[in-house]
């Protein structure tokens, strides 16, 4: 249980405050409403470009970095489908500098050519060293275009193709800030060595007088229905071939959310696993296997992948990946192993509370789904889940209509 | 509500004076006399740790891979549970026992829920002391190792480790050993048992408690925690180290787009009174983000996507180390560069204003570093090695703080020589020999 205060400025920012007296140091978090979600299909990549420009400097501060190292700070951000989110921690008795900085990257940037020169060739070189050069490293770039015909799901975090990353101009730079990093599409979460009312001065100090952006349309398209399987073939020069699995699943609220995230710790969380014990230690057809959740707002996807051992063909293990499916839909869990999975979870969040810079960011997430307290309550939502509840998601989820397949076939240079 | 004008957006908020760092040794209890249990509670937590610490490192090994074998195949099975029924406990309460292996000790670790603890406390000894080492796991667990290096010695940074770590140390030693293939195929079981039965004993284990902490659980360690008393086999007197005359290693590897450099030194020990010195001069040098090194060869150059230097600290030896893995077709220059920057240190002074970004840094590394009892514990198992206490640790850090650019020009000259580093490059050497 998180105890926290809330209060919003008049331009909307909304701000989170967490009091925990036992560490020296302050965590700020600042969730952006803004993912790749939000961009133009034809300028993909634009949410995470910008993570990387919020570093080139705002517009009364030439550099981020040094400032907060002078005042024993770190930092660092990541950018999703759905959110950019901003973080870092220093001593307490540095708390301002802490929002001096942020607030100035909130009011403007300072836009400079140069930045913009060298983030794109930063960016482009990530491209290519994780999603180009990288074994497996264009899987998802194939994947999610495979599973989404219609959401902006289907394409990547760092954008469709290289040349997005290219084109971007300064104008398509600024339009893109001047809607989406504006007070009334932020969140902020201070945890720490804070007070609620310390707190509530240095907010109003520094983020009050932030113009508000205007009003965000958001209408995702929906994606429809998947009406049967898909299926692709990739050869690729890797060590071993692999098999990715992709079924539909619910959004990130909706009450499946948590049969699904079960199902996926039923099949490969810890050691006692199924697929684990199955597939890997007793028939050895793999030599890594794993299921999970995408984990996004919007219906995201549930994933099996596995690496086959050279003797295993595509057809043997996409059968027993199935069979294993077919067991946990026809099957009810025994209530030992729900509760397995269920306490597993309950751990998993405690150790997530551990780091005062986790709780912020916690905090700050949950608020953007609607309400922090969200946070507090998921313990609650795991453990209601019933084998009733899994056992027929399963059945829902696990359709052969709904599955998307790709094999990504090793071969020899 | 303010007006903008009304605040300085253009120059930095003062800054706080840094506080001294409020961390306290912990709390040693002896259990029958014998086991040192160490302390470091924070009641607000929900979660315990456990470390079991032996001596039972790399160096106390007389075939490679029986250290960490060991180490690894303790929660495989045991007299009275084999290797699902260990691991569907552990899932069931949600808890982890996580194992590792170093040159200088290796340890078991539980980590879970404070509430389960009670559950856990018997298995995690039992593993501990009643692990039977299952040929069948034994097996499929060099099996799969075997398979990892074979894929890991493909790459550059990983050679280059090996091959640093042999030249750093001096073939033949303790702390040089380096792994071959044919050692995945050279362990039998007896060699496993060997080293547990010798070197996993009770007697001879130190524990650190964090997190939540209630008497129940101190004294359900006590009754669980049966101790034979037995000499301990004297091993014969390691070498842990043999000096050599070789300085450069260049291996070829005509295929890879980056080559691997290790540059490096042998150095002086953790509680040697030059020592927070050249931990701040290693800092600035190559320690943090904004170092000289990480400016110069990434940011102005694109040699690289990253370059560290560390000082690494054992328990009977130490060196410095630059690390990095640069654009193959840039190798001659990368290490021109980097041997420019260290010449820089010894013949110029650094300015006042790199000198106290690089101090606000590490001062508040360090904060972070000691920050919740989980951390401490970390903390002190790693300086409990080296026979350093918190104590120390704070006077470190208050001569990091004082520290003046003419000692750290002084402690580059004395310590950082360009010329008497140790070279590793593993990649396009082209042009490097002679």
């Amino acid at each position: 249980m998180i105890k926290y205060n809330r209060f919003t400025l008049s331009n909307g920012l909304t701000v989170l405050v967490h009091h925990d007296s036992h560490t020296p140091m302050v965590a700020m978090n600042i969730l952006y409403k803004v993912g790749a979600r939000d961009e133009d299909p034809e300028k993909t990549g634009f949410a995470h470009l910008f993570e990387h420009l919020m570093f080139g400097g705002s517009v009364n501060i030439p550099e981020y970095d040094t400032p907060l190292q002078l005042a024993g700070g770190e930092n660092n951000a990541f950018t999703n489908s759905d959110i950019t989110n901003y973080y870092l921690t220093l001593p307490k008795n540095n708390l301002e500098t802490a929002f001096w900085l942020e607030s100035d990257r909130m009011l403007s940037l300072a836009f400079t050519p140069k930045s913009l020169e060298v983030q794109r060739q930063v960016v482009i070189e990530e491209f290519k060293q994780n999603y180009l050069n990288q074994p497996y490293g264009d899987v998802y770039l194939h994947l999610k275009p495979l599973a989404y015909k219609v959401h902006p799901y289907q394409w990547n975090t760092i954008g469709k193709e290289i040349s997005h990353i290219e084109k971007a101009t300064m104008d398509d730079v600024k339009l893109f800030y001047q809607k989406f990093y504006n007070p009334d599409n932020a969140i902020v979460c201070l945890a720490g060595n804070v007070d609620i009312e310390e707190a509530r001065v240095l907010s109003e100090k520094w983020f009050g007088d932030i113009p508000k952006g205007k009003h965000i349309e958001r209408n995702y398209p929906v994606e429809p229905p998947q009406k049967k399987p898909r299926k692709l073939t990739l050869e690729r020069n890797v060590p071993q071939s692999a098999i990715y699995m992709a079924w539909h699943m619910p959004s990130r609220t909706d009450p499946e959310y948590y049969s699904c995230d079960l199902i996926s710790d039923l099949l490969s969380n810890g050691n006692s696993s199924r697929l684990y014990q199955h597939l890997v230690k007793e028939q050895k057809l793999f030599s890594e296997l794993n299921a999970f959740i995408t984990g996004d707002v919007d219906p995201g996807l549930f994933i099996v992948s596995g690496k086959l051992y050279d003797s295993v063909d595509f057809k043997t293990a996409e059968e027993a990946i199935e069979k294993e499916l077919k067991n946990i839909k026809e099957t009810p869990v025994s209530s030992e192993e729900l509760k397995k999975v269920q306490n597993k979870l309950e751990a998993n969040l405690v150790f997530s509370e551990i780091s005062v810079l986790n709780r912020a960011m916690s905090l700050c997430y949950y608020e953007m789904l609607g309400n922090a307290d969200l946070f507090n309550l998921e313990k609650e939502k795991y453990q209601s889940v019933t084998p009733d509840n899994i056992q027929k998601t399963a059945n829902r989820i696990f359709d052969e209509k709904n599955k998307n397949v790709l094999y990504y076939k090793a071969i020899k240079k | 509500m303010n007006s903008t004008s009304s605040i300085d957006r253009k120059h930095a908020p003062l800054l706080g004076k840094p506080q001294p760092l409020q961390i306290s040794e912990p709390r040693k209890i002896m259990i029958h006399n014998t086991v040192p249990v160490y302390l470091i509670p924070d009641n607000n937590q929900e979660a315990t740790k456990i470390d079991f610490i032996f001596d039972a490192g790399t160096t106390l090994q007389n075939k490679k891979l029986q250290a960490s074998a060991v180490n690894k195949l303790l929660v495989e099975g045991t007299l009275h549970h084999n290797s699902f029924e260990i691991a569907k406990t552990l899932d069931f309460y949600g808890a982890y026992i996580d194992t590792f292996t170093s040159k200088d000790n290796a340890g078991v670790t539980l980590f879970g829920l404070s509430k389960y603890m009670k559950d856990l406390l018997p298995l995690v000894l039992e593993v501990i002391s009643e692990a039977t080492f299952p040929e069948q796991e034994l097996e499929t667990y060099l099996k799969r190792q075997k398979q990892n290096f074979l894929i890991n010695n493909q790459k550059v940074k990983f050679r280059a480790s090996l091959e640093f770590n042999e030249l750093i140390f001096g073939k033949g030693s303790a702390y040089g050993q380096k792994l071959t293939e044919s050692d995945f195929d050279n362990l039998c079981k007896d060699d496993i048992v060997r080293f547990y039965n010798m070197n996993y004993k009770l007697q001879d284990v130190y524990i650190v408690i964090s997190g939540k902490i209630t008497d129940a659980l101190i004294l359900q360690l006590e009754n669980l925690l049966i101790i034979e008393h037995q000499t301990k086999e004297i091993n014969e007197k390691k070498k842990y180290t043999i000096k050599s005359k070789e300085n450069i290693r260049l291996i070829s590897q005509p295929d890879a787009m980056q080559s691997a450099l290790r540059i490096g030194i042998p150095t002086i020990t953790r509680k040697h009174p030059d020592f927070p010195h050249l931990f701040l001069l290693n800092t600035l040098l190559g320690g943090y983000f904004g170092s000289r090194l990480m400016s110069s060869l990434r940011e102005e150059k694109g040699f690289t996507y990253g370059i560290y230097s560390y000082i690494q600290n054992f328990k009977y030896a130490d060196y410095f180390l630059i690390a990095t893995e640069v654009n193959a077709n840039q190798t001659r220059p990368a290490i021109e560069e980097i041997n420019r920057q260290l010449n820089i240190v010894s013949n110029e002074k650094v300015s006042k204003e790199e000198l106290k970004i690089v101090k606000s840094y590490l001062y508040g590394s360090y904060l972070r570093s000691f920050d919740g009892a989980f951390s401490q514990a970390e903390r002190f198992m790693k300086g409990k090695v080296l026979g350093l206490t918190f104590e120390e640790r704070k006077q470190e850090l208050n001569k990091m703080m004082q520290a003046s650019s003419e000692d750290l020009q002084q402690t580059a000259q004395n310590y950082l020589s360009s010329d008497k580093m140790k070279m590793v490059v593993v990649g396009n050497i082209e042009g490097l020999q002679g």
